[in-house]
């Protein structure tokens, strides 16, 4: 390994930490992602952005829009491409396999897959292969929802069933090459396939899931239903019945045999699932949607797992909407995002039972993702969370858009920002990173075009 | 713990994994779990299922004999436990891991009635240039018991053997200055007795525990011993 370093490195412009990388030894998240997945700690090349079409803007399709995020790129902080797929599909979260060659990203509505290939050309990602019967192959699940590495094979959350299209859902498994697997429905009162019900729900809703290998534990949190999801947001929160059909559970299961072994009582629809990746940390965060809080799952003193509202996040009277989250390097930060106010918050969560808020700024008038480098210096915004959900009207720039920041450790620096609307892209969503030296690959000295 | 050692000292001044080429390059080693005892219980053979995931492919390889052969005759009617490896890794937690936890499924093996010659180990050189027969035989001399069935194989060249990475989702990339280093996913295969793989094992999953598990869970399988009508 004599002259592998990170100076003549430097050259290629990313580094990225070794694909045997350990689960648990990793010091940052780098957007949270699978822990099977290489990961990319120098700079990033690119924000792969998973756009939803908006009807009467630019060609009205969902698309993967790739943004030039590195400051000696002469792209830096434009559009660089987009890959349309032909209609809408409620394009909601992508994510890329264990060997980072293909991103894969799904549609919500359609129940459709797409499949990118990022490694031949990192700059101009391609649509590889679609998957149209995951419904059918999966015995009746709908609204496939996290994409999730695992090695070889890809995990699905899903978010619905085609039998009453609420809440009620399962995990489907495919190989990387896009065969289908598997389907392992979530416990549910009627059917607790195995697990220890906790406390008063057992719901078998479906949203987020994140995998603690050391632990051999998956955890999953729960949404609501296709009924609930493409609904307007207005309509459906003066629908009182229809407000009582969100998951009120977190499922931690058995990663090596994807059984499930005892549901947790997390009400208020937990989302998304950010888990500490120090060795010893065994534990994991959520946020409740509709009561606007931290919750810590964590595995005891004994071995049990158990679910704990730790933190406010905000007013809940105000409904600000908890959404994205993201841990920090160390365990020691975490993002919460909340759509309603288009404000970001960062907490202390150095003591997981104790957070504190440390730091909040507007991001726009409506926010949902964020994705954050695996040094923590760069923290990425956009706006979009369902296109019944979405606000229609806003300031200009701060209504759809793709925003850059730093993080000096105290507070965010805003760089450079893209609005979607006026580009005629669409509404953003889930962002994936990319690099050229992921793949043995230099940037090419020839400029860069945008090909649409 | 003697083999680690002798790991440690063949990994020396060279990190712990490919990321101490960057700013990780002073992180503390954090050895796989692979080489400990598992920190959970194993899962209980029989009461899980391992779907299939692909049928294990074919190709042409070299035995650490000489002889050229196809894998599909190296597996036989017998469940394959097949890593892809090469020599000079010198990540302890990429394939140095892989043949450890290999090299400790010899004994469980050979102790268990139902696994004892129902299983066969099968470790693949994706470096044919470097790892010659003669190199892959020394190679696997050191961790071979006397008498296991573990074949180690290369190809005759690095065009032989595209295709079989291709089929096997084992992408490799020679790092551009890495003096022959080549960036790969870990991964090592569950095959049944139809060629069929049935599990994929990584650095954060891959422990001697488990796969005997998972052995014992598709020997005794019935349906692992029938062929598919399209297989």
């Amino acid at each position: 390994m004599e002259g592998l370093n990170a100076k003549n490195l430097g050259a290629v412009g990313a580094f990225f930490i070794g694909l045997s990388l350990l689960a648990g030894a990793a010091v940052a998240d780098e957007t949270c992602m699978s822990p099977y997945m290489a990961k990319i700690v120098g700079q990033e090349d690119f924000v792969y952005i998973w756009t939803v079409g908006i009807e009467g803007v630019g060609d009205g399709s969902d698309k993967l829009v790739t943004v030039d995020v590195n400051p000696g790129s002469p792209g830096y902080g434009t559009v660089v491409h987009s890959v349309s797929v032909g209609g809408r599909h409620e394009a909601h979260h992508s994510g890329l396999t264990d060997d980072r060659r293909y991103l894969w990203a799904s549609g919500l509505q359609s129940n459709q897959i797409f499949i990118f290939d990022v490694h031949t050309n990192p700059a101009q990602p391609s649509l590889h292969k679609t998957i149209t019967d995951f419904v059918e192959q999966s015995g009746g699940v709908v609204g496939p929802h996290t994409n999730y590495a695992m090695p070889g094979r890809m995990l699905f959350t899903g978010l619905s069933n085609a039998e009453d299209k609420e809440g009620r859902t399962a995990l489907v498994e495919y190989t990387n090459a896009g065969d289908f697997v598997a389907t392992y429905w979530m416990p549910d009162a009627e059917n607790l396939r195995g697990a220890t019900q906790s406390g008063e729900f057992a719901d078998g809703y479906g949203y987020d899931v994140r995998a603690l290998p050391r632990r051999n534990v998956l955890v999953t949190s729960s949404f609501t239903g296709f009924n609930n999801y493409m609904r307007n947001l207005g309509e459906l929160m003066a629908d009182e019945q229809a407000m009582q059909r969100f998951g009120n559970t977190v499922v931690i299961w058995d990663l090596h045999t994807r059984q499930p072994r005892k549901i947790l009582d997390v009400p208020g629809a937990p989302l998304e699932i950010r888990c500490a990746w120090g060795a010893n940390s065994n534990y994991c965060f959520t946020t409740t949607a509709l009561t606007s809080k931290i919750w810590l799952i964590y595995e005891d003193e004994t071995g049990e797992w158990q679910a704990q509202a730790v933190a406010d996040i905000a007013d809940a009277s105000k409904i600000p909407l908890p959404v994205d989250i993201s841990i920090a390097a160390d365990d020691g930060l975490l993002f919460v995002d909340t759509w309603n106010d288009g404000t970001t918050r960062v907490f202390d969560v150095s003591d997981p039972f104790s957070p504190k808020q440390i730091y909040e700024r507007k991001i726009g008038d409506q926010v949902n993702m964020l994705s954050q480098s695996w040094d923590g210096e760069r923290i990425y915004f956009t706006s979009s969370l369902l296109a019944n959900w979405d606000k229609q009207a806003g300031e200009p720039g701060e209504l759809q858009y793709f925003k850059a920041f730093s993080w000096d450790g105290q507070a965010l620096q805003p760089g450079f920002a893209i609005d979607f609307l006026a580009e005629e892209l669409g509404a953003p969503h889930q962002m994936r990173f990319g690099a050229y030296a992921l793949y043995g690959k230099q940037r090419p000295t020839a400029s860069i075009s945008r090909e649409d | 713990m003697a083999y680690l050692h002798r790991l440690a000292a063949a990994c020396a001044g060279v990190g712990l994994v490919l990321g101490a080429w960057s700013a990780l390059a002073t992180e503390p080693e954090i050895l796989a779990p692979g080489y400990k005892a598992l920190n959970y219980p194993a899962p209980v053979p029989g009461t899980y299922q391992l779907p299939v995931l692909w049928s294990a492919a074919d190709g042409q390889v070299l035995d650490d004999s000489g002889r050229l052969t196809r894998l599909h005759a190296l597996m036989g009617d017998k469940a394959v436990v097949m890593s892809f490896i090469y020599t000079r890794c010198n990540d302890v937690n990429g394939c140095p891991l892989a043949t450890f936890v290999l090299s400790q499924l010899q004994g469980p093996i050979s102790a268990d009635p139902l696994l004892k010659d129902q299983v066969r180990l099968l470790t693949l050189s994706f470096d044919p240039q470097r790892d010659t027969v003669q190199v892959i035989s020394a190679y696997g001399q050191k961790f071979r018991d006397a008498e296991f069935d573990w074949t180690f194989l290369t190809g005759q060249s690095a065009a032989d053997l595209a295709p079989v990475l291709v089929d096997y989702d084992q992408s490799t990339q020679l790092v551009s200055g890495g003096d022959g280093v080549i960036s790969h996913v870990l991964r090592v295969y569950l095959i049944d007795t139809n060629k069929r793989v049935r599990n994929v094992y990584n650095t954060s999953f891959l422990h001697a525990d488990s796969v005997i598990s998972d052995l014992r869970t598709i020997l005794a399988d019935k349906s692992s011993n029938t062929p598919r009508p399209e297989d």
